[in-house]
Order: C-alpha cells, then structure tokens, then sequence
C-alpha cells in the first residue's frame, strides 16, 4: 500500500478490489481513510471502476400491481439476486425511458416534457433544461419524440440525451422531416438539426433496446434489414445491415438489439432457437453467430420472452411476469424474479439493461 | 506435493483445513504454495481467521473462470459489507482522519 506508511496512492491489488465492490459499499467505505475518501471522484479509479462494470449486466423493470396505484423498480443481478431500484432521490413520479452505462433517462409523469438524468447507484441527478421546442416545429404525430435516447460515455464522462422524430409542420402532410433534438451535458443545452430519413418506423421494444457503442446510438427498423445509427457528436445518421440471414427472413422475425459487453449484437427467437450475433469489428460490419440456444426448456414461455441484456455469460430475458436468466456455460435457465398476482404492465414492456457505474450526471 | 489438505492459518491463529483443489482456486494461495517453505501451512498475516472461512466458502461454491479477477471478484464479494474498522484491519490501512473535539 501504503496509509500505512503515509504513502499516497493505495496499490493496484486494493484498487482492483474496490473497483468490483458496490458503489454503495464504495461510498461508504470514504470513511476508512483520506485516500479512500477520494476514490470515488478519482478519474484514474473511477475509469478502472467502470471498465469492470462494463462486463456485467442487470435487468431493471417496473413492478406495478393490478390496481395500479402503486409501481416500482426492480433490479435483477445474475449474482446477487432481486432488489429494489429507488429514484425516491429524485422526488418525482418517473418512467423510465431508457438506460445506458449506469445513467438513466427519466420522464416525470405529473409534468410532460421535464425529464431527468440519473445515476441511481450515487443519486446524483440533473433535471434537463426544457428542449424549448415551439408547438408548430413539435414532433408528429403529438408531439411525443418518437426515440428518446441516452448516449453515456464512460471515458470522456459526459451524456447526450436525444429525442427525434418526424415533424410535419402544421397543416401540411409529412415529409420525411426527422427531426433531432440533443442534449449535451457538458454545455447543458440543446441543440437540433434536421435529416430526411424515410419510412423509418420502430416497434416498442426496438424504441426501448437503443445500444450505444463506438459512439454511435443504434435502433432496430421494423422491416427487419437494418440498424439506424446515429454519431452524436457529428449529427450523421447512418444505416447498418443486419446479419443476411435474418434479412432473408430465415428463422422468423422477432429480432431485439442488445448490446454484449460493448459490442453490438443481434438476438433472434424462432420456436426452437434462440441465436445470437455479435459484431466484433465495428468497422467491418461483419456479424459472427456467438451462440445458438435450445429453447426446449422453456418451450410454453417463447411466444411471450423478450432478451433484455446480455453479457458473455448470460442472456437475461421477460415474460408478462416473470425474468428468467439462461446461464450460457452450464446451458441452464434459471426463473429470477416473478410477480406476484396480477399486474396491468407486463414487465418486458418497461425492462431495460441497466449496469452500475460512477458515471457523473451533475 | 501430493497432500490433499492445505492448512491455511489466519492473523489470529485460527486454521483452517480445505482440500487442495478448492484452495487452488484462488491464485493467490496457488502462488503462496508453490513458493512456500512452510510444507502444507500457509500463514495469511493481514487476514484474520473470520475473514479467510468466508474466502474459502466462496471459493468453495464457485467455479474459476479467470483466476486473476476472481481473487479480486471473491475478495470485494467477502469485504463489501464488513464494517470500517474490519476494512482497515483487513487492508492494514491507518485512519488517517482527525478525531472530532470534544465539544
């Protein structure tokens, strides 16, 4: 080490042992010594901390009961089980609209057009500034972006928020118009360009599964051949091919988008399969089947699972009500969580890959 | 050697038998046998003997995947929740803070 000596700087061992210990745990351990204290808001640390985070993943979802007068967050770690999620540090009712690297993006349900970035594991928080959009520029068709997204970079520690959709000025038919609204944290404030994209649509889930690496946002297109991506910093909407033999339509079309420990990837459900693609190289596009899985064990379910998160490990997955997770080394499936009774929102409709990082939000 | 017992003796005296094959799942008693002078017995100074039948249940429960990282993996799953005077003890580190006055 050495505190012991008066030295200061703890050693690399104790670093990378910190660097697995929760974040919670992390805070509260400031007290031990002056140097630990400093840990958390120590760049060198907290890149070393995130960099181990990035291998894991753990499912969040909104628990609400039949009467729906009360709703809340689980989160399902493959280790350590179920817990509760808290926003309670926000004091707002929230959904959450999307997840990435330990931020999430909330939008307040009492008042429309006021969302927040969080980080739930240091309850750091900021309140965007209003997009300041007038009503006859507003997205179409009611005024609700289409994609509300997070872009959480770890290494350079900022976030961008990005709300697109079509806009059709009023009165006037569509045009293509795709509008995109950004949020950059490090000037705090919004800016907007304008791109002509057709026939872009997205199913619900393809809306919530937005993956960003190499710097880009990523979408799945309903239709099923190609992948929207967009480069934040330079406002370039590209499209990205999906593996041929899902665009041959072999295999059936319920396709979901995740990310796998930083790489983009491909899931594909059939009656009998679930088959994983990765691409490695994001510059190549080339795509590389990574596993195919047997779904015979959970053969009753398959007509109602969705894949929310990954890692190289596991595939975490929901039901209506229920969260199973399939252990990819032992091939075995494993039931997580399950609801309690009856509820109104099935659960993959609000479950997003969540990971714990010391992303700052402030 | 062709034993199939470690002894693993903690900070405070207190040993701990484990099968060979469970205690070489952490690398770090994998290196601290290969180098050690001591036959079977394998002193841990800085840990004390609660702390170190924790670390062998875990390893005892869980498979090695990358040795390295599951020492640090096993360690933070052990110590996250111990309490901050378990913490200095077991990292040897010195509470450097001011004590507050007395009012």
């Amino acid at each position: 080490m050495d505190n012991r000596k008066g030295a200061l700087f703890p050693d690399e061992v104790i670093l990378q042992i910190l660097a697995r210990v929760p974040v919670k745990s992390l805070f509260r351990f400031k007290s031990v010594c002056k140097t630990w204290y400093r840990l958390p808001s120590d760049n060198y640390f907290t890149t070393l901390y995130n960099q181990v985070s990035v291998k894991e993943q753990m499912l969040v979802a909104e628990v609400s009961d039949s009467s729906e007068s009360k709703s809340s967050l689980i989160c399902v770690d493959n280790l350590k089980g179920v817990s509760e999620l808290s926003l309670g540090f926000l004091r707002d009712r929230v959904r959450i609209r999307v997840s990435c690297n330990g931020l999430l993006c909330c939008s307040s349900i009492p008042e429309k057009g006021v969302y927040y970035v969080c980080n739930p594991s240091t309850r750091e928080y900021r309140k965007l500034p209003r997009s300041r959009e007038r009503p006859v520029t507003r997205f179409y068709p009611d005024g609700e972006a289409t994609l509300v997204s997070l872009a959480c970079d770890l290494t350079r520690k900022n976030f961008y928020v990005v709300m697109a959709g079509y806009h059709r000025s009023f009165g006037q038919r569509p045009d293509g118009t795709f509008i995109c609204l950004v949020f950059d944290s490090e000037t705090n404030k919004w800016r907007k360009f304008v791109s002509v994209l057709e026939d872009c649509s997205f199913t619900h889930m393809s809306k919530n599964q937005v993956v960003f690496v190499s710097g880009r946002l990523h979408w799945l297109m309903s239709g099923l051949c190609y992948i929207l991506a967009l480069d934040v910093e330079h406002d370039v909407w590209r499209k990205i091919s999906l593996p041929d033999e899902i665009r041959c339509g072999n295999g059936g079309n319920r396709v979901y988008l995740l990310e796998a420990d930083g790489f983009l990837s491909v899931i594909q459900l059939s009656d009998g399969w679930m088959k994983i693609w990765k691409m490695r190289d994001y510059e190549t596009e080339i795509w590389t089947v990574v596993d195919s899985i047997s779904l015979r064990c959970i053969k009753g379910l398959v007509p109602g699972i969705f894949p929310i998160c990954q890692t190289g490990e596991y595939v975490f997955l929901a039901t209506h009500k229920q969260v199973l997770v399939y252990q990819r080394r032992s091939k075995l499936w494993k039931e997580m969580f399950s609801v309690k009774g009856s509820s109104s929102l099935p659960l993959w409709f609000s479950a997003h890959a969540f990971r714990s990082t010391i992303a700052p939000c402030n | 050697m062709s034993e199939k017992k470690i002894v693993l003796k903690s900070s405070d005296g207190k040993t701990i038998d484990v099968a060979k094959a469970v205690a070489l799942q952490s690398q770090t008693i994998t290196h601290m046998v290969e180098d050690s002078c001591v036959g079977n017995e394998i002193p841990f100074e800085n840990v004390t003997g609660q702390v170190l039948a924790k670390v062998i249940e875990y390893c005892k429960k869980h498979v090695v995947v990358d040795g390295e990282t599951l020492t640090c993996k096993t360690v933070a799953h052990v110590i996250h929740t111990r309490t901050i005077d378990e913490i200095r003890t077991f990292f040897n580190v010195e509470n450097d803070y001011t004590p507050r006055k007395k009012q």
